[in-house]
């Protein structure tokens, strides 16, 4: 058996934290590098995160009842067996190949020794630079010398080697001899490393280099990123940075820095529109009049939508029209933006606050070393990606790294039936998502049952528009049916599936009747989704799936229309449908400019509600407008509406930039009417998880365990759970099969300990605790009756001592000792 | 990690005047003990006569635990874990909630107010809840006086 692999983490936020974590628990020795001194990166200052409005890192965290992984808020630190994490250093360069890598760490943050430290503050107090602090992009400034974190303890000073000037006066003020400036130069290399992954996330946008909206010269013109420090329930009401009034009126002006052509920046950042929708919604809590300046309210997420509409219930005001200037009115200390909310219609409103939504930085260039071989760069690290996303990022890059890297790590068989854990998986469906999710377990030696409804594999990856994707997908299937570990059903159906973590047992009917039973330790669902179906009363009429496949079919030599329009988001981002597809626009846009090359004359008109296109698919919407099609937005209270005549059809809808009602005549008419999930309540009833009222199924948490289901052992992934692209379907597959690998290594484990345990002697059978477990961690045992826990379920809060009558639910002997202890 | 029992140095003097009451506070491990502590390196005083505990849980709080505290001499317990939503364990808030409920009527037949019990939801980064919360809690623990259980030794 090989030795475990080194890997190197660089970057210790919430996606670095999830791809350590993930390396560890398969068995990898980690090395965390982050330049701060404390972990959790941008999550330290965010308190609430949407689409809840809760706080919830820890949930990262992975249960141990041997209680030798941190358990506690990441705030306050962070401890994990597997993993040696470097606090203050930063990677400066990699190099050698996969297998003898060696990194060069050197130190960006100096820690105060804080044994020797009794946070006396002279060092603080004598230290003459000044610079802004972690959280915020200046309005808060502190000195380079100062505490790491607002949660940390106050003998835990750091000194950021980016401001300090090594004059080294802290150090002759300290009487304890607890800095130690020498180690400033300080220098660690790692070498023999297997393969690196960067997760070290991008960086912001600061608007006084780029002088946005002049926001050097108004003290009260902030960044999003400020204006959550202001908003920390640490901190009491909002008040101006100028002159500590309280905020009474506040805006938020979305795209700083982002989707524009003058900044060279012609991308959409993808999460600001979510995030000052929820800093709004947070602001009008306390009672601030909120409004928002937009163009398109990008809320491309499964549950975004409805949470635009609670802000909205809230009283957030949305203004789209993207202001040019912000003014300062003198003599009323107030700022004025003006702006035309619709065409000649003038008007300036004043506010107390303004917040620029800032995204990633146009400037901003993954280091150098991102692109050589061995270092798997995660997405997060190229594009700014939402909490969920950048946990789902990280886990698939640590699977893609894992995969290239190892051949064996896992024990072999009889070891695993010992432990009564099922080493294989169970995937169900066999669509992109699937077929990596299956393909990265088996390359993790894990045996997988690959289920297909249909008779071949690939689903709509099959169909997909772009001929590198296709070939993608063609391969990945043709290698899940070579690989010797994967073994396929098509055209067959999971019917049940019962019993507990590690030990579940499905049947399995094919085609023709027959039914098999399959023994499986964990199960992925992947069942993938369908468009959703369009009352097709004209003729002429397409879906958007069927028109692109049809116009992209012949490649450049094929046919297009005339006149083509598009209707999107048809019947859908409204309820009972109330997502949005994710899919549609870019494949729209895509659709509009392959027929324009096909027939450059053709009449092309996009009606609209907003145009969801993230990242550097901005570039579409860019060149769909510079090559003349026509953009129309429009109202879900007043749809265009259709008529048929003489062959061509007819759509009516009013243009609110002429004013008026307009009249629209096409030989093609395509309609988006979405996504809608394949199989998804049949699923969530037979492995018995959780689905929302559109069908998708649900993660155990939103943000933080994005493909766990509320099921342990259970994961989900791609279109089944929320709808997503082509890309990111084939991450979630990856994760998802991440997570299983996790699980199995854990339940293998020889030293598996639970955190509760019964004692049958006491136990009078009552089933409480049954009812109590939120992670149906409890279970009657088969055969004799017994109350029995679950260890892979069991995440140890205890709800089943509390109520049980008897004492027959009791903590673990190693915790019995440790966990009232007051320690 | 931190010490669980934390007594504030006695500096204030608003400290001393109910030096012989005891609070116990019940306190989840991933919310309201990283408030305490962002309360303490903030150094916010909160009065000296209340002691935290640390529960993984607000949900494993058994109604014993809260029933022998008193018996034991308690004057007031208090009770802080994540809010609605926030749990880690998903809903062990919200057990709290039910069983604290539940067990009023039962301090009230044995003869202790159910005032000196009190549930609040204290977020991480709310060191300043905190320390309100408690000093209030305090406050009127001090204006009942001891408990009539005090000094028994029942358990």
């Amino acid at each position: 058996m090989k030795e475990a692999a080194r890997a190197l983490v660089m970057g210790g936020g919430v996606s670095g934290l999830k791809a350590a974590m993930d390396l560890a628990r398969a068995g990898c020795s980690v090395f965390l590098a982050e330049k701060q001194a404390v972990p959790a990166g941008l999550l330290l200052g965010l308190d609430r995160q949407f689409p809840s409005n809760h706080c919830g890192l820890c949930r990262v965290l992975p249960p141990d009842p041997s209680g030798r992984t941190w358990q506690a808020c990441m705030r306050r630190g962070f401890g994990h067996p597997g993993i040696e994490f470097f606090p203050g250093f930063e990677v400066q360069d990699i190099q050698g190949s996969p297998g003898n890598m060696s990194a060069t760490l050197i130190r960006q943050t100096l820690m105060v020794d804080s044994d020797k430290c009794n946070a006396c503050m002279q060092c603080v107090e004598v230290c003459p630079v000044h610079m802004p602090d972690l959280f915020s992009t200046g309005q808060i400034p502190v000195k380079a010398i100062s505490r790491a974190a607002p949660h940390r303890p106050p003998h835990h000073l750091a000194i950021s080697l980016e401001a300090c000037t090594l004059c080294g006066r802290c150090r002759d003020a300290c009487r304890e001899g607890a800095i130690d400036l020498d180690a400033a130069r300080e220098e660690k290399v790692l070498d023999n490393l297997d393969f690196a992954v960067l997760a070290s996330g991008v960086e912001y946008c600061l608007p006084e280099v780029y002088n946005l909206y002049q926001s050097a010269a108004h003290a009260d013109v902030i960044t999003t990123l400020d204006f959550e420090a202001l908003l920390s329930s640490a901190g009491t009401d909002i008040m101006r940075p100028s002159d500590g009034r309280p905020v009474r009126r506040a805006a938020w002006v979305q795209c700083a820095g982002s989707r524009s052509l003058k900044l060279e920046a012609d991308h959409c950042s993808g999460i600001c529109c979510m995030i000052s929708l929820k800093q709004a919604s947070l602001a009008r809590e306390k009672d601030i009049q909120c409004s928002i300046f937009y163009m398109d309210m990008r809320t491309s997420g499964r549950d975004w939508q409805k949470y635009l509409d609670r802000a909205r219930e809230k009283g957030v005001e949305l203004i789209r029209c993207r202001p040019h200037s912000i003014e300062q009115v003198p003599e009323e200390q107030i700022l004025r933006i003006p702006h035309a909310p619709s065409p000649g219609n003038q008007q300036d409103r004043d506010f107390d606050l303004v917040v620029l939504s800032v995204g990633r930085d146009p400037a901003w260039k993954p280091p150098e070393y991102a692109g050589r071989e061995g270092v798997f760069t995660s997405p997060g690290s190229r594009r700014v990606l939402d909490i969920a996303r950048s946990i789902i990022a990280a886990s698939a890059t640590a699977a893609t790294a894992l995969g290239e890297d190892r051949q064996e790590s896992l024990p072999d068989q009889e070891a695993k039936d010992q432990d009564q854990v099922h080493s294989r998986v169970l995937v169900v469906g066999a669509g992109p998502a699937g077929l990596s999710a299956a393909l990265t377990l088996a390359a993790g030696n894990i045996p997988v049952v690959l289920v297909e409804q249909k008779d071949h594999l690939g689903g709509h990856g099959l169909s997909n528009i772009s001929p590198e994707q296709r070939k993608e997908v063609q391969d990945l299937a043709a290698r899940a049916m070579e690989h010797k570990l994967v073994q396929v059903y098509p055209s067959a159906a999971v019917i049940s599936c019962t019993g507990p973590a590690g030990g579940f047992k499905s049947r399995i009917r094919d085609s023709s009747g027959d039914e098999k039973e399959i023994l499986h330790g964990a199960a992925v669902l992947a069942t993938g989704g369908r468009a959703a179906p369009v009352a097709r009363q004209e003729d002429r009429t397409a879906d958007i799936f069927e028109y692109s496949r049809r116009i992209f079919a012949a490649g450049n030599s094929g046919e297009a229309p005339e006149s083509v329009i598009f209707i999107l988001c048809h019947n859908t981002r409204q309820e009972p449908a109330n997502y949005c597809s994710r899919v549609c626009c870019s494949l729209a846009l895509k659709s509009c400019l392959q027929t324009l090359s096909l027939r450059p004359e053709a009449e092309v008109t996009v009606f609209y509600r907003d145009i969801m296109v993230q990242g550097d698919d901005e570039e579409l919407y860019t060149r769909a407008r510079s090559e003349g099609v026509r953009f129309i937005p429009y109202s879900p209270d007043a749809p265009p509406s259709l008529e048929a005549k003489d062959g061509k059809i007819r759509v009516k809808g009013s243009d609110p930039y002429l004013s008026e009602e307009s009249e629209y005549e096409a030989e093609q008419l395509v309609l988006a009417p979405g996504v809608v999930p394949a199989a998804g309540s049949e699923m969530a009833r037979i492995f018995n998880v959780h689905s929302s009222a559109e069908g998708f199924l649900c993660e155990a948490d939103a943000k933080y365990r994005p493909v766990e289901s509320g099921r342990a052992g259970i994961f989900i992934c791609g279109l089944a759970r929320n709808p997503v692209p082509f890309k990111e379907a084939v991450l979630e597959g990856r994760a998802a099969a991440m997570s299983a690998l996790g699980l199995l290594k854990q339940g293998l484990d020889s030293r598996l300990q639970t955190f509760v345990r019964v004692k049958p002697a006491l136990c009078s059978l009552c089933g409480l605790c049954l009812e109590a477990c939120p992670f149906k961690a409890r279970y009657a045992h088969e055969e004799t009756g017994a109350m029995a826990v679950d260890p892979l379920a069991c995440r140890g809060c205890g709800a089943c001592v509390a109520v049980c009558p008897n004492k027959a639910s009791a903590w673990s002997e190693q915790l019995e000792e440790n966990v009232h202890e007051l320690n | 990690m931190n010490t669980g029992i934390s007594r504030p140095e006695e500096a204030g003097t608003d400290n001393s005047r109910h030096k012989e009451l005891d609070v116990l506070a019940l306190v989840c491990n991933w919310c309201t003990y990283t408030a305490a502590d962002l309360a303490g390196v903030t150094r916010l005083h909160y009065p000296a006569q209340v002691r935290l505990i640390r529960f993984m849980c607000t949900g494993m709080i058994d109604m014993r635990y809260i029933l022998s505290c008193f018996l034991d001499g308690a004057d007031g317990v208090f009770i802080g874990g994540c809010h609605p939503g926030d749990c880690h364990y998903l809903t062990g808030n919200l057990k709290a909630r039910v069983r604290i409920k539940g067990i009023r009527p039962v301090l009230e037949s044995v003869g202790i107010p159910p005032q000196r019990l009190r549930l609040e939801w204290i977020g991480a980064s709310e060191g300043k809840k905190l320390q309100e919360d408690l000093t209030s809690f305090a406050r009127v623990i001090e204006q009942l006086g001891p408990s009539d259980y005090k000094g028994m030794n029942l358990v």
